[in-house]
C-alpha cells in the first residue's frame, strides 16, 4: 500500500498510490494510516485521485482511520473517481466525510 | 449445473468467463475482476453497467472467498457473464464453498449512519450494495456447489 504524504499549508496531504483499496488490502491501509495520522497535523486530506475501486472492505478501513483519529484531528477525502463516488452514495458516506472535486479545492484560499 | 440459464439468457448471447485456481485467495478475487473488467470495456459495456457489475462482484467474490471457502481445502469459484442483446449484465458466479447460512442470501439493508463518530459503521455493506445495484438474485446450492444468479440492469441512457 503506496501512500505518499506532502504537508501543505499546515495540511497533511496523504495520496493513496495504489488503484483499489480492496479486502486484500484494507488491513495494510489502516496500518498504514494509523501510522502516517500518528504524528500529523489536525487536519488530513486523503487524496484519492489515483485509486479506481473501492469496495466494501476499503471502505471499512477509511472510515475506520477517521474514527481512530485522536480528538481534534479531522479527515477529509479529495478525488473520488466515478466508482468510488459511486460507493460512497450508495452507502450514504458521502454525508459523513467532507469530500472535495480535487485536492486544490481542499485549499480555496490559496492563491494559484 | 445451470439448469435455469438457457431459459433466461440465449445461449448465443456474447460472454466472459472467468475460473480462479484452486485455494483461490482475494488476489484471485482482483485478478477475476482485472479479467471482467478488460472484456466488458472490449464489449463496450457502458461505463455505468460495468461500474455497477465492480461494485457487486467483488463484494461476492470477497464473501466467498472469505467466509464460504473457510475450512475448505482447494476452494475456487468461477463467474460466467453473458451479454443479452436487450441490454444489461446477466452474472452466475459458483463457488464450491460451504453453503449460505439459512440456506438464502442475507436480506441486506444499508447499514444505519445515523448515529455518527464512533458508531459509525465500518462495515455490513456488501449485500446491501449487491442488492442495491442487481435484479433477479437468485441463489441455489446443487451437488455442493453454490450458484449465484443476478443481472446488472442495462443503464437509463445518461440525462442531460
Amino acid at each position: 500500500m503506496d501512500l505518499q504524504s506532502e504537508l501543505r499549508c499546515g495540511t497533511l496531504v496523504v495520496a493513496v498510490e495504489d488503484r483499489r483499496i480492496d479486502a486484500a488490502v484494507a488491513l495494510q491501509f489502516k496500518e498504514s494510516m494509523r501510522q502516517t495520522s500518528a504524528s500529523s497535523p489536525e487536519r488530513i486530506v486523503l487524496d484519492l485521485g489515483q485509486v479506481d475501486f473501492v469496495d466494501s472492505s476499503g471502505l471499512g478501513a477509511i472510515v475506520n482511520t477517521m474514527k481512530q483519529l485522536p480528538p481534534g484531528k479531522s479527515l477529509e477525502l479529495a478525488g473520488l473517481t466515478p466508482t468510488v463516488a459511486k460507493v460512497f452514495q450508495l452507502t450514504r458516506m458521502d454525508m459523513i466525510f467532507n469530500i472535495y472535486a480535487a485536492v486544490e479545492d481542499a485549499f480555496p484560499e490559496e492563491e494559484a | 449445473m445451470t439448469p435455469a440459464l438457457s431459459d433466461q439468457v440465449p445461449l448465443n448471447t456474447p460472454r466472459v468467463r472467468f475460473h480462479s485456481s484452486k485455494g483461490a485467495t482475494l488476489l484471485d478475487v482482483r485478478r477475476a475482476m482485472q479479467c471482467l473488467r478488460n472484456r466488458l470495456i472490449a464489449a463496450k459495456v457502458s461505463q455505468i453497467e460495468i461500474s455497477s457489475a465492480e461494485i457487486v462482484l467483488a463484494e461476492v467474490l470477497n464473501n466467498i472467498v472469505k467466509h464460504a471457502h473457510q475450512g475448505v481445502e482447494n476452494g475456487w469459484f468461477d463467474i460466467h457473464c453473458y451479454l443479452p442483446v436487450s441490454g444489461g449484465l446477466f452474472f452466475t458466479c459458483r463457488d464450491n464453498g460451504t453453503a449460505m447460512p439459512g440456506g438464502a442470501p442475507p436480506g441486506g439493508v444499508m447499514p444505519s449512519i445515523a448515529r455518527a463518530g464512533a458508531e459509525l459503521p465500518e462495515g455490513g455493506w456488501g449485500w446491501a450494495l449487491i442488492r442495491r445495484l442487481t435484479t433477479d438474485l437468485d441463489y441455489m446450492r446443487i451437488d455442493g456447489i453454490n450458484l449465484v444468479n443476478f443481472t446488472i440492469p442495462k443503464s437509463p441512457p445518461p440525462s442531460h
